[in-house]
């Protein structure tokens, strides 16, 4: 069967995701990352092809991601493969959509490529009983108009058949001179939707409350308050359940194994290794899963506009708080992220600061850690722990030393007088679809399962085979890996580590997460008892001291280990320069506070 | 003529002129999001400490720093 594309192009905020969403269901090619759509997505709808952009308001790309959009849109007229648009119209912000929406019109004629119009967010015009004549609408812009509902599903089944009868449409009508388009936008949007400014009133209401200084400020406080917290509260049931089951599965499967090195592989390696890393999936995709919610609420834009003011003190701008926030998710979609950013100068200053904020990878080291060698005991009737405690600290301190690292920067390497204003259209507040955000925070969870998952499975193993030979289980300190381990001893021994540490950080410039999979071989590979849930209490026993588990924190808080994270760096910074330069400033930072804290800590405790 | 920046809180106004001194592409962003001579803006909200205002114009709610918004001249309307 041949495949044909179809674009999907819009404003943003237009409610064009959804619609992507609801089209395509879940047969997506690339799940998307949390945060804006910064890559083009594709999704099938029988033979057809769809591609989704990232808004863009006019054919005047202003950021990077709208670069991308325009750029695809005008390939895509003269691609044969490509069978037609789909242009997605705000019906509550009618004028604006028709900047857009008159230009591709523009396009279509000019190109003979067939456009469709999507007129969205009809849902409203019912809720708050308005009319709209869409036939004269029609008969206005000259081409296919369908009204839809992404919310509600309304009017979806007529745009699917539209879509897969788009390339038999022979675009007709006049093109409209480009300078005459705002005024266009203007006369039609006036003559159809006469009381425009009336879907307003309730986000203004809204935004008198959540913009204001002193109450916007603390409903921003209470809402990252309550990320951070659900990360914790709402992730323990599942990470229990994940951990009970580890347990379940080695007493069910290893007596049926045969005993010697295939059960020895098992309960080291495969549950040691990836179990201890399995553990904190949950955590990830809940992170996920509440950063898009603020987002499809439209509180994330107010969000920005509150962080504009401090954040522009360190050379950032309001924009850097989505990719900052979505950071603490994964540095990699978050890079992509600040392509939204007009400003060149503070998206790198953005993409370098992005790398020091606590991602989720982060996350197992710092949980095994504090598990560790904080206790778990709670106050105020439990609301609080001290393991929470140090938790949200080092979120604080990853959050702060990014700030710090950008405002050096903007005011030594990258020094500019003139730079991009701050301009943000303030989208409707809207209630989340709770399903595709689920799914796509399913999606993203399984994704970094699957990636970071493999790198630990070969590293895991990798160790395993060094650990146990040549003398088997129980003699670690006799293995090949204790001969490399000695050799790099040295370098960590200043932050009181042994060699088995060492082993770990080493293998975790790879990825983070692998620190705790590496550790949970090697204890697994010396241990009598198989007890592999057990990891922070086989640590306090070979006597692991706070002040070298504060150093390893700030370690890690502040090196940037994570394959990934710099190949994309390369990629959007289009410098292999920077990566390396990146890498080494913030390994050495890493280095040197880690020494500092653990002396600190000796001498206070 | 005073500057949009200047502009009071729920004040309406007129746009009269924008700065040419701006840089080609963020006029065209004005431009638009609607920011043109002779449109009706109104200012929402202004937060305190400079931190950006809130201006209603047409069916778009914008959210503006003093650095695009002083550019932007308009005359109150009574």
């Amino acid at each position: 069967m041949n495949t044909s594309s179809v674009l999907l192009i819009g404003k943003p905020n237009s409610g064009k995701s959804l619609l992507f969403n609801r089209l395509t269901g879940l047969r997506q090619k690339v799940a998307n990352f949390p945060g804006v759509t910064v890559e083009v997505k594709r999704g099938q709808m029988e033979n057809i092809d769809l591609c989704d952009y990232p808004g863009i308001y006019s054919l005047n790309a202003v950021t990077e991601d709208e670069k991308i959009a325009v750029e695809k849109l005008k390939a895509g007229m003269v691609d044969p493969s490509v069978s037609g648009i789909v242009c997605v119209l705000d019906i509550t912000r009618l004028e604006r959509s028709l900047m857009l929406g008159l230009q591709v019109k523009n396009l279509s004629i000019e190109n003979n490529k067939p456009v469709v119009y999507a007129l969205n967010m009809m849902d409203e015009m019912i809720r708050n009983k308005l009319d709209f004549d869409l036939v004269a609408f029609e008969k206005e812009l000259g081409h296919p108009v369908i009204s839809v509902s992404a919310k509600t599903g309304q009017g979806l089944a007529t745009l699917t058949q539209c879509i897969q009868g788009l390339a038999g449409i022979v675009p007709n009508g006049q093109t409209i001179a480009p300078d005459q388009v705002a005024r266009r936008a203007k006369e039609i949007s006036a003559k159809f939707m006469p009381r425009a400014e009336f879907l307003l009133r309730g986000q203004t209401r809204l935004d008198q409350f959540f913009l204001s200084g002193f109450f916007g400020t603390i409903a921003f406080a209470a809402i990252m308050l309550a990320l951070f917290q659900s990360i914790f509260t709402w992730a323990e049931p599942l990470m229990t359940a994940i951990e009970d089951s580890i347990a379940w599965i080695s007493t069910v499967v290893t007596p049926l194994l045969p005993t010697g090195i295939i059960a020895d592989f098992f309960n080291d390696a495969i549950l040691g290794g990836i179990g201890s890393f399995v553990v904190f999936v949950p955590q990830i995709f809940i992170l996920i899963f509440v950063i898009g919610l603020l987002e499809d609420s439209g509180y994330l834009a107010r969000a920005a506009v509150i962080c504009h003011k401090p954040l522009s003190w360190f050379g950032l701008s309001g924009r850097s708080f989505v990719p900052l926030l979505s950071g603490h998710a994964c540095a990699i979609p978050a890079i992509f992220a600040a392509r939204t950013i007009e400003s060149p100068r503070k998206r790198l200053l953005t993409i370098a600061a992005i790398p020091l904020v606590a991602c989720s990878a982060r996350l197992p080291v710092y949980a095994l850690l504090i598990g560790a060698l904080i206790p778990a005991t709670t106050f105020a009737g439990g609301l609080f722990g001290y393991q929470g405690l140090v938790f949200f600290g080092l979120y604080l301190f990853g959050l702060v030393t990014a700030l710090l690292v950008s405002g050096f920067l903007s005011r030594t390497l990258y020094k500019t007088k003139s730079d991009a204003p701050f301009i943000i259209e303030l989208p409707p507040y809207r209630m989340p679809g709770f399903i595709p955000i689920f799914r796509r925070a399913a999606n993203s969870a399984w994704q970094f399962m699957a990636q970071a998952g493999l790198v630990i499975f070969c590293v895991t193993v990798v160790v395993w085979v060094l650990g146990y030979f040549p003398n088997g289980t129980g003699h670690l300190e006799t293995s090949w890996l204790a001969t490399l381990g000695h050799w790099v001893e040295p370098i960590f021994s200043p932050l009181g580590l042994d060699w088995k540490y060492a082993v770990g950080i080493l293998a975790s410039f790879l990825a983070r997460e692998v620190f705790v999979g590496t550790l949970g071989t090697m204890f697994g590979i010396e241990g009598a008892d198989e007890n592999i849930a057990g990891l922070a209490e086989n640590m306090q026993n070979s006597g692991f001291t706070l002040a070298s588990g504060v150093g390893l924190l700030v370690f890690y808080a502040i090196a940037l280990q994570c394959v990934s994270t710099l190949a994309v760096l390369k990629r959007e910074t289009g410098s292999r320069i920077f990566p390396i330069a990146i890498f080494a400033a913030y390994g050495l930072l890493a280095y040197v506070l880690a020494i500092i804290a653990y002396q600190i800590v000796n001498l206070v405790a | 003529m005073i500057r949009l920046w200047e502009l009071k809180a729920s004040a309406f106004s007129i746009i009269k002129k924008i700065d040419h001194d701006i840089p080609p592409l963020f006029q065209k962003r004005l431009t638009d999001l609607g920011i043109v001579a002779g449109e009706n803006i109104t200012c929402l909200q202004r937060p305190p400490f400079g931190a950006p205002r809130t201006y209603m114009v047409g069916s778009c709610v914008l959210s503006l720093d003093e650095e695009i918004a002083s550019h932007v001249h308009i005359e109150e309307k009574v």
